[in-house]
């Protein structure tokens, strides 16, 4: 990863301009299209895996389905020295943890302003099928707009790519690396047990440190499960009402039974006084924008006219540019896919390159085409000014544009394109997948699809049993030659003896952990110790470690020799 | 002139140890003990003059030294270890002669009786399996050579008679090979000795002076049960007389010297699956001044992981 440059051009065409952050797992770079000159992020996963690049590709198609102002939208997934990136769009402000840490609570007026914004984006990924998985203020990017911010949720389901190792063909169970303090017991546990709770109590703990100016769990264990729960926010702050603190607290449930069954039903519990930010839970198309600040004159201003920072190009350049874009991110999608042996899903090159076409109208206004701004198949709520539907359908035929009357704004996923073609017998991905948890599912369902729901997901079929791993793993650990003799297993459970060669004796570590049915495996020494996270597949462990004193994962590789 | 010879021998034991090598350590709650047996000879010491010219003394048939050492090592908490280092010697020449003689002070005449006793404390600051480049660690030795302050007069001794401070600072770097792995390090330390004898002079200056002892060694380990490679060691006490100035009536008068040693050589170690590993090393002087200059060590000794855990478990 360190290889990484400024200046270098990554998936033949994305040059490196700056280096955005860094996440556990990843590298986030502004970059810059080497021919059409727009700007996005890449997000490059430091994990090497074999197929991840085909699974992000998988999970690419539902989640460029995904357009929604308050989801940072990817586009394309490019591969560079091994490695797999994902571009999407280049929000241009902070996270939302870098605001909390200087601003301290926010007034309860933003906080509910922007907990509706983001949970009209959980909810419209639920009914689209994807779980957040990773929900944490990092997550959430505020756009810059004009005086406000529009919250965008970012890396919806990379979390379980990045995690779940699986064999095409098999019912995915998903699996998490999750954040310590935001990753729901039961996740913590047994990842495979994700369903649209784990994004509840997600969204529970964001709401409570938006509101606390604290955050509910201060804890580097990933189970939070025996740490107490947090003083109710209403004891904290008096303004903050009682129901706003039940919906809270509710969310925040250790058992998943005992918190709201999905994020609508939990938005709606915390709104329930706000019945202006619940409408805004389906109404996709608007422009949310928030002021955060203490000046109460400044509060939160529905703005759908919204004008950005001028952009670096002039419109008709950058339209020019996002119809060769489309056609490029189409190319290099079908490129990308490839050497996939017969995907089990339908041609791949629409969903994902229709994403910029409606931008492709000369006539939108700079807000919608400021880059990293909200994507454009949202129109506002009161459209100012239309989309030139014909320029944006004859850039890309198989896309059209988003439905031109506005009012009632399209679902996320409603401008979804005509199926393509079915490349095999299998039906086309659903333009709104039905709620589920595993992704692959969507891909292999054989019934139709179903009409959409508001409801949580269903619960996820028994899992199948685990592979049998005992036996000794020799490999690497970050460049230290490393022994796992895992002499252990009872269904998922397992232990474990890690063996470090250090120079002419070695160190050994007891380890304990689990392993999932898809191949999810989790072994660590215990309170601060060495942490082992990874997937098993076909005889190789490969993933993360963390050691005391190291600052970031470090990879491990292990091959099974059977004893 | 013909004055003798001498050799402050026991000096250069410690670098052949098998336990305590780089700046790595046992993890949390393992030990390891080490048990081994060493043999040397050497005949000839290289003397200086004063005038940085060396010449060299035959000692008779030669000195032969026989030893048994035990070493125990064990990882304390996490990144932190203690090690002692006990060693039992034996020195004879082979038949004393004519500059035994002329040594005086018996300085041929066989001795036997515990070496120096080394206990360490270990500690890795810097981490490669917490994704640093490089290991490193800082340690402390205490050497408790009191034992051998008796007989430091004669070229059979055990050792110089002191005890020492020792700080040590240690890098190193492991890396993968195919089946295997390879290892390399270096480490420098400092003995400061504390004289315990108020005899510890020669012509009113301290002796010994500061020493400064270095080791870098590198590991090949093909496939897990081989490794191999060479090794390197030095010993430097700048301060002091050289051979031909020192007064050959002081009972330090060899305690006295400035020295310089450099030995070079190989170590093989062989290891099964349960935590026993056999090791073999060969060193011979490469360099010398004011010591012998053709010292061939031999040790072997097996060394045993986790024998404690084990037998309780
Ligand atoms: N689409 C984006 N546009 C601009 N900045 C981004 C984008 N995505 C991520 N970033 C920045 O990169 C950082 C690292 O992101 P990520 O790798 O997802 O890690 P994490 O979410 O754990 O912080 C984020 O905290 C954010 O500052
Ligand atoms: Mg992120």
């Amino acid at each position: 990863m360190s290889t990484l440059q400024t200046g270098e051009v990554v998936g033949g065409r994305w040059r490196l301009e700056a280096l955005l952050g860094e996440g556990a797992l990843s590298q986030v770079w502004r970059v810059r299209h080497e021919e059409l000159g727009n700007l996005a992020a890449l997000k490059v996963l430091v994990l090497k895996r074999p197929r991840l690049a085909e699974r992000l590709l998988l999970e690419g198609r539902i989640q460029a389905q995904l357009r929604h102002p308050h989801i940072v939208q990817v586009s394309d997934v490019v591969r560079h020295d091994g490695y797999v990136a994902l571009v999407m769009d280049l929000v241009e402000g902070a996270p939302l943890d870098r605001h909390l840490a200087t601003s301290g609570p926010l007034a309860v007026d933003d906080a509910l302003g922007m907990l509706a914004a983001v949970c009209s984006a959980v909810v419209a990924a639920h009914e689209a099928g994807v779980l957040h998985r990773d929900l944490k203020p990092s997550n959430i990017l505020l756009a810059r707009q004009g005086a406000g911010y529009v919250p965008k949720v970012a890396d919806f389901g990379i979390a379980k790519v990045v995690e779940t190792s699986d064999e095409p063909g098999r019912t995915r169970v998903g699996a998490i690396m999750g954040t310590p303090g935001y990753l729901a017991p039961e996740q913590a546990v047994d990842a495979s047990s994700a369903d649209a709770r784990c994004d509840v109590f997600a969204l529970g703990v964001i709401a409570y440190e938006l509101l606390a100016g604290v955050r509910a769990f201060d804890t580097d264990t990933l189970d939070v499960s025996n740490q107490p729960q947090p003083p109710r926010l209403d004891t904290l702050r008096g303004e903050i009402p009682a129901g706003v603190a039940q919906a809270v607290a509710t969310a925040m449930a250790f058992e998943p039974d005992r918190r709201h069954p999905s994020v609508r039903a939990f938005a709606e519990a915390l709104l329930a006084d706000r019945p202006e930010l619940l409408a805004r839970l389906d109404a996709t198309a608007s422009g949310v924008s928030l002021t955060l600040g203490t000046d109460p004159g400044l509060r939160r201003t529905v703005t759908s006219t919204q004008v950005d920072p001028p952009p670096p190009e002039s419109s008709s350049h950058r339209a020019t540019a996002y119809v060769l874009l489309t056609l490029v991110a189409g190319g290099a999608l079908s490129w990308a896919l490839w050497p996939t042996p017969a995907p089990p899903v339908p041609a791949p090159a629409e969903p994902i390159a229709a994403q910029p076409t409606a931008v492709a109208a000369p006539v939108v206004s700079v807000a919608d085409v400021a880059p990293g701004d909200a994507p454009p198949a949202d129109p506002p709520p009161e459209p100012v000014e239309e989309p030139a539907v014909a320029n944006a359908a004859s850039a890309a035929a198989e896309t059209p544009a988003p439905p031109r009357p506005a009012p009632p704004p399209p679902r996320p996923t409603d401008p979804t394109p005509p199926p393509p073609e079915p490349v095999e017998e299998e039906p086309a991905p659903p333009p709104v997948a039905p709620v589920q948890q595993p992704l692959a599912a969507a891909v292999e369902v054989t019934t139709p699809v179903a009409e959409p729901t508001a409801t949580a997901p269903p619960e996820p079929p028994p899992p199948p049993p685990p592979p049998a791993v005992t036996g000794t793993w020799r490999g690497e650990a970050n460049h230290l030659p490393l022994t796992l003799r895992i002499h252990d297993q009872r269904g998922t459970a397992l232990r474990a003896e890690a063996v470090v060669r250090t120079g002419p004796t070695d160190r050994k570590y007891t380890l304990a952990g689990t392993i999932s049915a898809d191949g999810t495996l989790r072994l660590s020494e215990g309170d601060d110790g060495l942490d082992f996270r990874g997937t098993v597949e076909e005889g190789v462990a490969t993933g993360t470690y963390t050691a005391p004193g190291a600052r970031k994962p470090l990879p491990f590789s292990l091959r099974w020799e059977r004893d | 002139m013909r004055r003798g010879a001498i050799a402050t021998v026991a000096l250069t034991w410690a670098t052949t140890a098998h336990a305590g090598s780089g700046p790595w350590v046992l993890g949390q709650g393992d030990e390891q003990i080490f048990v081994g047996a060493e043999a040397q000879r050497f005949t000839q010491l290289a003397v200086g003059d004063g005038a940085y010219q060396d010449s060299v003394i035959a000692v008779d048939d030669g000195v032969m030294t026989f030893g048994a050492k035990l070493i125990g090592t064990l990882g304390l908490a996490r990144r932190f270890e203690v090690e002692a280092d006990l060693s039992y010697l034996y020195t004879y020449a082979n038949e004393p002669g004519p500059v035994c003689e002329l040594l005086g002070m018996g300085a041929c005449k066989t001795t036997q009786g515990l070496g120096p006793i080394s206990t360490r404390v270990k500690w890795l600051v810097v981490d490669e399996l917490a994704g640093r480049p490089l290991s490193m660690s800082v340690g402390l030795d205490l050497r408790f050579g009191q034992t051998t302050a008796e007989h430091r007069e004669r070229v059979t001794s055990l050792g110089d008679g002191t005890f020492a401070l020792e700080p040590r600072v240690a890098l190193g770097r492991i890396g993968t090979l195919p089946k295997g792995w390879w290892s390399i390090y270096g480490d420098v330390s400092a003995r400061f000795p504390l004289p315990t004898d108020p005899a510890f002079t020669v012509g009113g200056e301290a002796a010994p002076g500061i020493e400064l002892v270095s080791t870098v060694e590198n590991l090949w380990t093909p496939v897990p049960v081989v490794s191999l490679g060479p090794s390197v060691s030095m010993l430097y006490r700048p301060q002091g007389v050289d051979f031909l100035e020192t007064d050959f009536t002081e009972k330090d008068r060899f305690t006295a010297l400035r020295i310089f040693v450099l030995e070079a050589g190989a170590k093989l170690l062989v290891r099964n699956d349960t935590g026993i590993t056999g090791v073999l090393s060969v060193f011979h002087t490469v360099y010398a001044v004011n010591n012998p200059q053709d010292v061939l060590k031999v040790s072997v000794g097996v060394a045993f992981r986790d024998f404690a855990r084990r037998r309780t478990e």
